[in-house]
């Protein structure tokens, strides 16, 4: 999403007094989030520093009713049509910005009913990298014209939903060294595709289908039973039942393109309940993000058998994710 | 022959005028029933699809209040709050809903009440204010339908033997 889009979705969202806030930050600023807190200043996170604004006379800039009328724009009236995505904590906005929401949890026997008495938000601004898997490919391809089954580790914040989604959008639209296939993504918590009421708000390709806000091993089986995929595509891998439906698919024929949090290789191999699926042999190949040169830095390609490949400098560098 | 003229005249007037608040009575019945049957198409649909409120409110089937719904989606889409929007729409519908003018205060003031609660909570309670809308406006309508039986009956009766009244007086 280009800095300019932003704008057209998140400002019709926030009250008079917190858009006008927002009308001074210069069209190029790198904004990745915009919090609103009850009492305190705004805060506007940018890439590498943020920012706190003030209301005139150094009162806090956002008061509960400021939080409140956000959350009744970004609902559109309508709190019943996102009781789901308020039980989960965040919504989606047109363009992919998400929203997260902060407040008071009303429980009951089955867990967090739905949050109330919002007082906070954090509208993280979405950024589509188109291209930002494009030197990976190479290294991910098997050589036959289709990606290899890769597992994409980082820790947060370090561009692996992105890259998620830009290597799906190239699985399905084609790419040098790899032809076009059917990809499933099975999209738990709305990032990947970002959907909208049913409609992506990133591209992932002519090619992809979409199950949003389905858990991963039954959105996995679902797809596998229904829309005859060749590659499935899932996020934030973990629990046993995650990895036993990813091998299943695998059992079935079908590649996989994952994400992980996990800070190294290393870190990967102690963590117990992934060694069914290391030793399993899944995953020909797993990427390692940090962001120790800013986000989407590959520090590295490993096989099966966790052992790095060598790489040209181009894919190590973060190309196209924002400064 | 002017004056079997006028007596006709006046008659057929005196036989109108019943028949009007005949007519009115047994409108007002009709609008009730048709608006608590639109409030539970509304809410079928607001559970079904789960949709934002302008999205549900127009380019429905609500019968004879359709210029009332169609009015409160288009306040609703350009920006305006349920309550603000359904206050708009209920001006407009004075005109544009027949019968609409015979609703009473206190009728006004529910529907009102009711638009106020729209969207700002979860479906459950949501349902919730339907259900006492529609309860509170279902007795309305059946006491409208007696009125209507009863009163309408009389009211053309009345307008009838008027009209007889003054005829014979003239003759």
């Amino acid at each position: 999403m280009e800095q300019q889009d932003w704008r057209r979705a998140v400002l019709p969202c926030l009250p008079d007094s917190i858009r006008d806030m927002l009308a001074c930050i210069p069209e190029e600023a790198p904004l990745e989030e915009i919090r609103l807190r009850a009492g305190q200043p705004l805060e506007l996170r940018f890439s590498g520093y943020d920012r706190l604004v003030y209301a005139p006379g150094g009162k806090p800039a956002v008061t509960s009713a400021d939080c409140e009328e956000t959350l009744r724009r970004i609902s559109e009236h309508s709190i019943y049509a996102w009781e789901e995505e308020l039980r989960q904590g965040f919504v989606t906005l047109p363009g992919g910005c998400r929203v997260g929401l902060c407040g008071r949890a009303v429980t009951g026997r089955t867990g967090i009913l739905r949050l109330s008495d919002i007082t906070g938000l954090c509208i993280r601004i979405a950024h589509a990298c188109e291209g930002a898997g494009e030197a990976l490919l190479p290294y991910l391809a098997d050589g036959a014209g289709r990606l290899a089954s890769t597992l994409i580790v980082s820790p947060p914040g370090a561009g692996k939903t992105t890259l998620l989604r830009d290597i799906a959008r190239l699985c399905s639209c084609g790419a040098p060294g790899l032809a076009p296939c059917r990809v499933c993504v099975v999209d738990t918590r709305y990032e990947l595709a970002g959907c909208v009421r049913g409609e992506p708000q990133f591209d992932l390709g002519p090619r992809t289908d979409v199950l949003s806000g389905c858990g991963k091993a039954e959105g996995i089986r679902m797809m596998l039973r229904a829309m005859s995929p060749e590659l499935i595509v899932v996020d934030e891998l973990g629990t046993p039942l995650d990895i036993a439906a990813v091998l299943e698919a695998a059992g079935s024929g079908v590649r996989v393109l994952g994400g992980m949090h996990s800070g190294s290789a290393a870190m990967l191999q102690k963590r117990r309940s992934l060694s069914a699926l290391l030793s399993s042999g899944l995953f020909s190949r797993y990427v390692i993000l940090s962001r120790r040169q800013g986000p989407g830095t590959v520090e590295g390609v490993f096989d099966h058998a966790l052992r790095q490949l060598v790489l040209r400098e181009e894919a190590t560098c973060r190309k196209s994710l924002p400064s | 022959m002017q004056k079997i003229l006028a007596i006709l005249i006046v008659f057929a007037l005196c036989t109108a005028m019943g028949m009007k608040s005949a007519a009115r009575l047994q409108s007002r019945a009709k609008l009730l029933s048709a608006l608590v049957l639109s409030v539970r198409r509304f809410m079928m649909a607001m559970e079904y699809e789960k949709k934002p409120l302008y999205r549900i409110a127009q380019n429905r089937a609500y019968g004879q209040v359709q210029a009332l719904w169609d009015a409160f989606g288009a306040g609703l889409a350009a920006g305006k709050a349920p309550a603000d929007a359904f206050a708009q729409a209920m001006a407009q519908a004075d005109e544009a809903v027949r019968g609409f003018l015979s609703l009473r205060r206190e009728e006004r003031q529910l529907l009102l009440e009711f638009a106020g609660t729209l969207g700002g909570t979860d479906l459950k309670t949501q349902r919730a204010g339907a259900a006492l809308l529609t309860s509170r406006l279902e007795e309305l309508a059946e006491t409208a339908q007696r009125e209507n039986s009863v009163k309408g009956r009389v009211y053309r009766t009345m307008g009838m033997l008027c009209g007889a009244a003054v005829a014979i007086l003239m003759l």
